[in-house]
Parts: structure tokens; C-alpha cells; sequence
């Protein structure tokens, strides 16, 4: 069952050049206990997608679509409303965020605010369970009571996951959890993110352009280009059998080391200008297989498998031949 | 070809740490921060040599110390045949448009109120080289930029994180220089981009027959691009070897939990991770620095500091080094 559905959402922000289509027509849905993986490059429009699901944007945002959650259609709730929803039930890990820690208060105290905040604890208890939470996403109790700069890269994340998760919420949205840490650190924060999956049946939104890494903790995966989800299906499906031109390059583009002294190749050419996306398939002028058809294609994501779908004309039945890797 | 160009001889460097306050008042001075500590390292003429481990292994600070950015605590530095640590800073002018650096940041490398033309041409103007007009446009054209004359003009404001390093690589290589130090060049770009960065970097050392010192803590970019793979951690050399033979059969437990990490299409989070995070270089393990973490540590590493060896084409700093690449994971029973 769905925890989380994204119907035909739309995040435009008004700028003095133009609107920018950052998020354009979204569908996605994220099941109970999943760790959905949405991958794409910079500028896509992943984190303003999450962003949407807090309901965190400037102020020359405009929210169009149905974000359903748990039953409910999140957009029509008022600010007030939405306040108990946001931290409580849809948390975020902000890229970052192991950043913007307050330098001048001891991390098991920062933990407790919001429990404070939220669960309506008193000092002494929420810094009781602050405790807890800091030793569940393996913080030990000496260091809890340290100061942001005396932790490392990792620790400062894990400070910052048991900050999110300490309302329990139903999901959780990681946005780049991983960039600034070593690949050792890198892997013990993914194992920490897939263990707090399997004790709380948490559902996960893992936001990363690099999908090799989500593709290790991911059940699904969803790769998104300029605005708009382009392929969905489980790990194996987008991994082995991808049917989207974008998503086949993509996956082809990683460095691998498996690979030694061979390039990668490429993706030609830059993703379209947000305020003048090409009418169509958004991909085409990058598309080794693009074609009359593709200048009229509205988005259609075709069913391949119940769980497999993917946003190109040539897919429309027929699968269509892979880039050789 | 096999000449090598630049090498450190038994290269440590030492930095003093802020005194504590406590530290103060009784008169005592806290350990220094042994970045780097005894490395030897040679780079050939053209090759590019991939120095690998996590942050604050010593990478970036060996990197600077073969460049005398920083000024070694002890031992040696030397350049096309001729030693430089010791050398006065007006002499050191002269080898200092032979190298250069790349910088992992380029939203912050680059000056904000130059145009990429004036970025570009810079270090010739500084070095007051006569060079043809169009090499500015020759030089981003192979990094990349593509028409060049579209980017002369613009600011790095207005390119995007993967055009803004082609600048960057194209103010490094514009004085020809012959060795450079590209510390995690393309760790900060989309992974769809990295591949085509490093092209970049190869397209140079091809053209220029450059050496590149790449620094780097992700072993898929090293695959790559280098012809070599220095290990690095806690400020030591664990394993240096072909890239082929380093990738294929590492033998230092710590390449091997390296190796294990990096993310693999469509693979799983490795079962075995290492145990917390790497000490500080202020307070080192005693013996191997790697027994705190190391799966298969038996007591000898606690004591004795392994040396240099060479295994099987590599050398490597482990006790265990045939056994563990042998697969034998009981070490005690010999």
C-alpha cells in the first residue's frame, strides 16, 4: 500500500526572467517501509520536488498537483494544519544539514528540541530520549554531549538523521545524505538509513545523483530530468533492464572500477533551460534515438511491468534497443 | 619515460595544534598533527599516479609539500633533477609556472569578477609568456568548452559546475606546465560528468605529456584515468602498485575495505564495514596504524609497525600481506 502519492505535481517559480518549470507534472508514489531512490543531475528538480513535500519553498513558489499521504491531499491542508504534518510526519534531511547544526549548543540538547517542540516533552525528558536516539543511530553517550565542530563529517549526519527521525516520523526524505563524507563514512550512513528502515518500517525518499550508490539501498528507483520523472521500476528493472534513452545513459556515464582505463561515456550536450524546456520529450535534443514523434510526446509514462514504467514514444509497446555498454 | 620527475624522499610534515588552555596553564605543548609522516614517492615523466584514501590520510598535504606550498618538516623534495624543499622562494619562482594545482572546488576557485578569458589568460600575464592569441581558445576547447569563443566573455556565475572546472583546467594547463596536482577534481560534479572531466585531464596528459599527481578518495575515478595507485592513510604509504594489480588483487586490508565501499551498480552495501572512522593524525595507533579498524588485526599489529614490502608486484605495509591476498582469513594458525 502507498504511503505517499504524487499526483501531476507542478513547483513553477516566478523569476524576472521567466517561470521556471522546476518540478512539471511529478507522478511518484512511495510505499510503506520503501526506500524509493529519486536520481537525476543537478537541476532537475529532486530537491525542490522534496522541498514540495515539506512544503518548504520561497515565496514565488506556485504548488499545483495532489500530494496524497497517508490519505490525505497535503496541498489543501492550511499552513497551521500542515505544521503538525511537517517534522512530525514527513521529515527531511536537508543536504547540508550536518552543516547547519547550531555551533554553540551540545548536539543531545539540539536533538531534543523538536521533541520538545513536537511531542510536547519537558527538558529533562526529551533530553532523556534525545539520548536514546542519539545511541540508536550510534552516537555514543560520550560524544552526545559534545559541540558540532568536535564531531567528524559522519557524526555531524548522524546527529543530524536522529533529529529527524526523532518523531518517528512515516517518512523520511534524505536529500544527497552521503556528498560531503569519505566512501567509508559514505557506506556506514547508507547501512544506517536502510537499518532504521527495517526497525521502524520507515518509508525513505533517497535523493542522489548518484545512482549507483542508491541503487545499493534503494528498492526503487525514479530518475528524474528537467521536471519530470522519466522512468520508475524496481532496482533490477531501471539496473538491468532500463528502457528510457536518458536512463541508459545515465547509467552508462558512471565511472566504474570494474572499468580500468576506459572512459565513460558521456551524456552530449546540457540539460534544457528550466524557463524554456523544448515542447515534447524534454531529453530529445540530447537523444541519440529522437525522432518526429518525440516533439509531440506529452510525458506519457507507459506501463512496462506493474512496477516498471518509463516516459519515451519508442517505449510505447516495444522496448527499444539498449546503448551497448 | 621512465625518468621520474618529481619525487619525495621520506617526506613528513608536522603541524603544531592550538595549544588547550589546560595545556597552557601546566606548560605543555599537545602533540603535533602528523599529516604526512616518512612518505617516499616518485612520479614519472607523463604518467598519471592516483594517490587514494580518506580525509586525513595526508593526501592533499603531500600533494601541497610536493609542490613546497607547504615547506616539509623533514626530508626531501626534488624536481627534474634538482632538490627544491631547500631552496630560497625567489628560486623557487622559477619552477613554480612548471607546476600547478587544480582545486576540487570550483564554485570557489575561480574569481567572480573576471571573465573566463581573463581567468584563463591570467598565468600568462603573471608569467609575462608570450603566447599566441588563440591559445586561450585552443586550451578551452579542449577542456571541453565548446565553441570556446561562447565562453570567453561570460563570468563563472553563468556556467554551470562542470564548465566552471573546464575553466579551471584550462588556467592550470595554459603555462604547459609539466606536473600538476589535481586534489578530488571531480568529487564535487554530478557522477555523469566525472567520467568526461577525467577525459579531460587525459586529453592534457596526452597532449602535454603532464604528470598528474590525482588526488582522489573515490578508486572508480583512479580506474580511469592512472597508470598507478598510491595508497595513503593516517599519513603513511599502505600499498602502491599498477592500477590494474591494486584494483584486481589488493593486498592491504585497507585497500581492500577502500575497494569494498565503492558504490556498485545494482550491488549492496558491503556486509563487513570498518570499525568507526579514522584516528586523529594527532594521536596514532601504535604498530600498524590500521589495527584499530582492521578485521583481521592480530596482536603483532598493535606492536610492530609493518614496512614496504613488495607482494606479488605491489608494495605494501601489512604483516599479512600473502595471506590475506592467499584468502586465508585465520592469520594466528601460520
Amino acid at each position: 500500500m502507498s504511503l505517499l502519492d504524487i499526483e501531476n505535481l507542478k513547483v513553477y517559480f516566478a523569476t524576472r526572467a521567466g517561470t521556471v518549470r522546476a518540478v512539471d507534472g511529478v507522478e511518484l508514489s512511495v510505499g510503506t517501509g520503501e526506500v524509493l531512490g529519486l536520481a537525476g543531475e543537478s537541476g532537475s528538480g529532486k530537491t525542490t520536488l522534496g522541498y514540495a513535500l515539506m512544503r518548504v519553498l520561497p515565496r514565488n513558489a506556485k504548488l499545483d498537483g495532489k500530494i496524497i499521504f497517508d490519505g490525505r491531499d497535503l496541498l489543501t491542508l492550511s499552513a497551521n494544519e500542515f505544521n503538525r504534518v511537517r517534522g512530525r510526519e514527513i521529515a527531511m534531511v536537508f543536504q547540508g544539514s550536518m552543516n547547519s547544526l547550531n555551533p554553540v549548543v551540545r548536539v543531545e540538547e539540539q536533538v531534543a528540541e523538536p521533541l520538545i517542540l513536537h511531542s510536547g516533552m519537558n527538558g529533562d525528558e526529551a533530553k532523556k530520549r534525545a539520548r536514546e536516539l542519539l545511541a540508536e543511530v550510534g552516537v555514543s553517550a560520550d560524544k552526545a554531549k559534545s559541540y558540532p565542530h568536535e564531531l567528524s563529517g559522519g557524526l555531524k549526519q548522524r546527529v543530524a538523521i536522529a533529529m529527524a527521525i526523532s518523531t518517528r516520523p512515516k517518512l523520511l526524505i534524505a536529500d544527497e545524505p552521503t556528498t560531503a563524507l569519505d566512501v567509508v563514512t559514505q557506506a556506514q550512513i547508507l547501512r544506517l538509513i536502510s537499518e532504521l528502515r527495517d526497525r521502524f518500517g520507515l518509508s525513505v525518499i533517497m535523493i542522489s545523483h548518484d545512482l549507483s550508490l542508491l541503487s545499493e539501498v534503494c528498492d526503487r528507483l525514479a530518475i528524474m530530468y528537467a521536471g519530470k520523472i522519466v522512468e520508475v521500476g524496481s532496482k533490477a528493472e531501471i539496473v538491468k533492464t532500463p528502457e528510457h534513452p536518458y536512463t541508459q545513459a545515465l547509467l552508462a556515464s558512471i565511472p566504474s572500477v570494474e572499468r580500468v582505463g576506459e572512459d565513460s561515456p558521456s551524456i552530449p550536450g546540457e540539460p534544457p533551460d528550466p524557463i524554456n524546456p523544448p515542447s515534447g520529450c524534454r531529453f530529445m535534443p540530447r537523444c541519440a534515438y529522437a525522432r518526429r514523434e518525440c516533439e509531440e510526446f506529452d510525458g506519457y509514462l507507459y506501463e512496462l511491468s506493474s512496477t516498471h514504467r518509463a516516459a519515451c514514444v519508442l517505449v510505447g509497446g516495444k522496448p527499444i534497443e539498449r546503448i551497448p555498454r | 619515460m621512465n625518468e621520474s620527475l618529481v619525487s619525495g624522499v621520506n617526506l613528513t610534515k608536522h603541524f603544531e595544534s592550538r595549544r588547550s588552555p589546560i595545556e597552557f596553564l601546566a606548560g605543555r605543548r599537545p602533540p603535533p598533527i602528523r599529516a604526512v609522516d616518512g612518505v617516499t614517492i616518485e612520479i614519472q615523466r607523463g604518467e598519471i599516479l592516483a594517490l587514494v584514501g580518506e580525509s586525513g590520510s595526508g593526501k592533499t598535504t603531500l600533494g601541497r609539500l610536493l609542490l613546497l606550498l607547504e615547506r616539509p618538516t623533514s626530508g626531501e623534495v626534488w624536481f627534474d633533477g634538482q632538490r627544491i624543499d631547500n631552496v630560497g622562494s625567489r628560486t623557487l619562482r622559477a619552477y613554480r609556472r612548471r607546476m600547478q594545482m587544480i582545486y576540487q572546488d570550483p564554485y570557489g576557485s575561480l574569481n567572480p569578477k573576471l571573465r573566463v578569458s581573463e581567468i584563463v589568460s591570467e598565468p600568462l600575464r603573471v608569467n609575462g609568456v608570450e603566447a599566441k592569441k588563440d591559445r586561450v581558445t585552443e586550451y578551452l576547447a579542449v577542456s571541453g568548452l565548446r565553441p570556446p569563443e561562447k565562453f570567453l566573455d561570460r563570468y563563472p556565475h553563468e556556467l554551470s559546475g562542470g564548465q566552471r572546472q573546464r575553466v579551471a583546467i584550462a588556467r592550470a594547463m595554459i603555462l604547459e606546465p609539466e606536473f600538476v596536482v589535481a586534489d578530488e577534481p571531480v568529487s564535487m560534479l554530478d557522477v555523469s560528468l566525472r567520467s568526461e572531466i577525467l577525459g579531460v585531464i587525459k586529453r592534457f596528459n596526452q597532449m602535454l605529456k603532464t604528470s598528474f599527481l590525482l588526488i582522489t578518495h573515490d578508486l572508480a575515478v583512479a580506474a580511469q584515468v592512472s597508470s598507478r595507485i598510491m595508497v595513503m592513510y593516517l599519513g603513511r604509504v599502505v600499498e602502491e602498485g599498477d592500477t590494474l594489480g591494486v584494483l584486481r588483487r589488493p593486498k592491504h586490508p585497507y585497500t581492500q575495505t577502500l575497494l569494498s565501499v565503492v558504490p556498485r551498480l545494482g550491488g549492496s552495501l558491503p556486509k563487513e564495514l570498518p570499525k568507526g572512522e579514522i584516528p586523529s593524525a594527532k594521536n596514532i595507533p601504535s604498530g600498524c596504524r590500521f589495527h584499530t579498524r582492521c578485521a583481521y588485526a592480530l596482536e603483532v599489529c598493535s606492536t610492530e609497525e609493518p614496512e614496504l614490502r613488495l607482494v606479488d608486484g605491489s608494495r605494501v605495509s601489512c604483516h599479512f600481506a600473502e595471506r590475506i591476498l592467499s584468502g586465508s582469513t585465520n592469520l594466528s594458525t601460520s
